[in-house]
């Protein structure tokens, strides 16, 4: 299932998307194509636009040739490796896939991606920004899916908590669920807002609003499925509702590209010399 | 299935007149506020209000575009940044440098901004007079908490009764009336009717000096002590009909306590951003030491880094809600959640900003200075004033839970 462009250019419109599903980001050319956006080569870019590509956030380009992606796009045409200072495409040819058995994604498919020891089709150096940019764009869209999600979450829990009576009223009319359902919904308009404000960015600048975005998005959507879930009671805890789809998805998705780790790595490695404060 | 409204944020104008009054403010940071502030905490007082630097505010025609967004005739313009991202613009700055002292700048306060979301036009001319001269300093306070009412204002005491020929007769007692010790008029809520509850909300603007009119005590607060917080005492306070804001027909069904509303969504993302603000200045104090007399290497100092990361991270997202709030505010666009998750956000995350900074900083940096130990004092009164987080979560919660079913049959 595609998610088309908006997500990127617009993350706010994932918050009415309630039907956005965690898998966009391992079948789309999303978080890719954002890292496509800084490939020099246009013409492979516009081979591999739209094709599955999966996206692998590296340490150095020397990884590549042994790398693992435990999850990836079925089916999946190229992997596009981003290091700090480059980036390397590796073809179908080069790439060994596997469907992968189970896990998160049950039933959305994906598979498991190695590279078979052969050198990349192609690599390039990148200057250190432009690397932190297409970091940052990948993340940028994972963070809009998990705010889509968490939004999902959100409304799920509202619309089962109205209906549900427990000690005779609502489970949301009793104030100590009301308060945490506002709590985590405000974190997730934080998180909207801030992958909004990253998109207004470019270059250095971007990579830092981004990437402060997609932090904010994974702990609101982890807050907001975890409260999901919990506000359904027992009926949280089986399969099949959306709501224990919303909780496994967006742990699943925050551990795409190094998940916070990196993400903070990225931060911390420049915090000394941030971007100026801007509004 | 529910599905929650998303609001469409209008895009923020920040003009060269929003910058030049930020850099203003700034100036005022360096030089006055935040040596004035540190003095007033140390010396637990406000800066009296015949400090000479109060004057000069005067003289520079600050007062009425001050902080809180109160008055002004130079914003609204098409294309020109909005009167209420302006405020929040400028609060932030002023907290940064120190939230105290800046709040006790001369200007309108909280009273202008009730005065220009309800006031006739005949009334903003003549109670924001004041405001206009530049010969001496002026300020102007609004009042709505009493000793037994503070989160939950529709339960306010103090009774207005008309009398025969049109005015008021105002008894009761407030508590918390920032600047009100020293303000030219205080913008006072009384009700007419305890039983009307909302409906019976009216708001007067009444003098310094007016008979029965008593200041009993400037409170005694944990942090923000550069401005009085006062309270006072009405004891058959006579008011004239024309002092009532907006005038009676301001007042139909429930408009009063709405008019009290929408003066906290202009104002609660302005105390949202002064959190903000005192995050940015805990976060400049751990940067400069990191960035200094620190371990180069190892694990303290990556500790170090992530926690300005996790600093920055919470001011520019909470900066952020704020203008969006304010910016809505400007357009028209109803505001009340967004002015309300800005307020229940930013005051836990600046806590947090101000207490890891001083965990960055460790024992050693509590002894070279203790201005992070001010700043988590100060920066606690924003989760509680201006309406605690729970208010706000409970703003927040029945927004987007909306009526529920009846289940009592």
């Amino acid at each position: 299932m595609n998610v088309d462009a908006r997500l990127v250019t617009d993350p706010a419109a994932v918050a009415s998307r309630a039907q956005v599903r965690a898998d966009a980001v391992l079948t789309g050319p999303g978080p890719a194509t954002t890292a496509l956006g800084v490939l020099p080569d246009r013409e492979l870019a516009a081979r591999l636009d739209g094709a599955g590509v999966a996206l692998a956030l590296v340490a150095s380009l020397g990884e590549v040739a042994d790398l693992v992606l435990p999850w990836a796009p079925a089916p999946c045409a190229a992997l596009v490796a981003v290091a700090p200072d480059g980036m390397a495409v590796v073809e179908l040819a080069g790439l060994r896939i596997e469907p992968v058995e189970a896990g998160a994604f049950e039933g959305v498919g994906g598979a498991t991606v190695s590279v078979l020891g052969s050198a990349p089709v192609a690599s390039w150096p990148l200057d250190p920004d432009r690397a932190f940019a297409a970091r940052a764009g990948a993340r940028l869209w994972c963070g809009a899916v998990l705010v889509g999600i968490a939004q999902a979450s959100i409304d799920d829990a509202i619309d089962y908590g109205r209906r549900r009576i427990v000690f005779g009223l609502p489970v949301l009319g009793h104030q100590a669920n009301a308060f945490e359902l506002a709590a985590a919904a405000t974190r997730v308009e934080a998180a909207r807002q801030a992958l909004a404000a990253a998109t207004e960015h470019d270059g250095a600048r971007f990579g830092w609003s981004a990437t402060q975005a997609y932090l904010q998005a994974r702990e609101a959507a982890l807050a907001a499925t975890d409260l999901g879930g919990q506000l359904h009671g027992g009926h949280g805890y089986l399969q099949g509702r959306p709501t224990e789809r919303y909780f496994r998805e967006a742990r699943m998705l925050t551990l795409l590209w190094g998940g916070a780790d990196a993400a903070v790595d990225d931060l911390a490695d420049r915090v000394l010399d941030g971007p100026e404060w801007t509004w | 299935m529910v599905t929650a409204e998303v609001a469409t944020a209008p895009s923020l104008v920040i003009d060269d007149a929003a910058r030049a009054a930020v850099d203003y403010v700034r100036k005022l940071g360096r030089e006055y506020l935040r040596p004035l502030g540190l003095e007033a905490d140390r010396l637990n007082r406000a800066i009296p209000a015949d400090h000479p630097f109060y004057r000069d505010i005067a003289r520079s025609g600050f007062m009425l575009g001050g902080l809180l967004g109160g008055g002004g005739d130079d914003a609204d313009e098409p294309g020109a940044t909005g009167r209420a991202v302006r405020a929040v613009l400028v609060a932030e700055e002023g907290a940064y440098w120190d939230r105290g002292a800046a709040v006790s700048l001369p200007g309108p306060g909280l009273g202008g901004a009730a005065l220009a979301r309800m006031g006739t036009p005949e009334q903003r001319q003549r109670f924001e007079a004041p405001f206009r001269q530049r010969e001496r300093p002026a300020w102007a306070s609004m009042s709505m908490t009493e000793p037994t009412a503070g989160s939950d204002v529709a339960r306010i005491r103090t009774r207005a009764v008309r009398t025969d020929d049109g005015s008021w007769v105002l008894d009761g007692e407030k508590m918390f009336a920032a600047n009100g010790g020293r303000a030219d008029w205080v913008i006072v809520w009384a009700t007419i009717d305890p039983e009307l509850g909302r409906r019976g909300h009216r708001a007067f603007v009444i003098d310094k000096g007016t008979p029965g009119f008593e200041v009993l005590r400037l409170e005694a607060k944990v942090g923000v002590r550069a401005y009085e917080s006062a309270s006072f005492r009405l004891t058959e306070c006579h008011v004239d009909a024309d002092r009532l804001v907006g005038g009676e027909e301001f007042y139909g069904g429930s408009r009063g306590f709405g008019g009290a509303m929408s003066t906290f969504n202009a104002t609660r993302p302005i105390v949202a951003v002064n959190a903000v603000g005192i995050a940015r200045h805990a976060h400049d104090i751990a940067l400069e030491v990191v960035r200094g007399d620190f371990p180069a290497h190892g694990s303290r100092r990556r500790r170090a880094l992530e926690g300005l990361v996790e600093i920055r991270r919470g001011i520019e997202i909470g900066r952020r809600l704020c203008l969006t709030a304010a910016a809505m505010l400007d357009a028209g666009v109803p505001n009340v959640r967004e002015a309300s998750m800005a307020k229940l956000y930013t005051p836990p995350v600046a806590q947090a900003a101000v207490q890891r900074a001083a965990e960055i900083l460790g024992e050693s940096g509590v002894l070279r200075d203790n201005v992070l130990e001010k700043l988590a004092r100060d920066c606690k009164m924003h989760d509680i004033g201006e309406g605690t987080q729970q208010v706000q979560r409970r703003i927040v919660s029945r927004l987007l839970i909306g009526a529920l079913p009846d289940v009592s049959g």
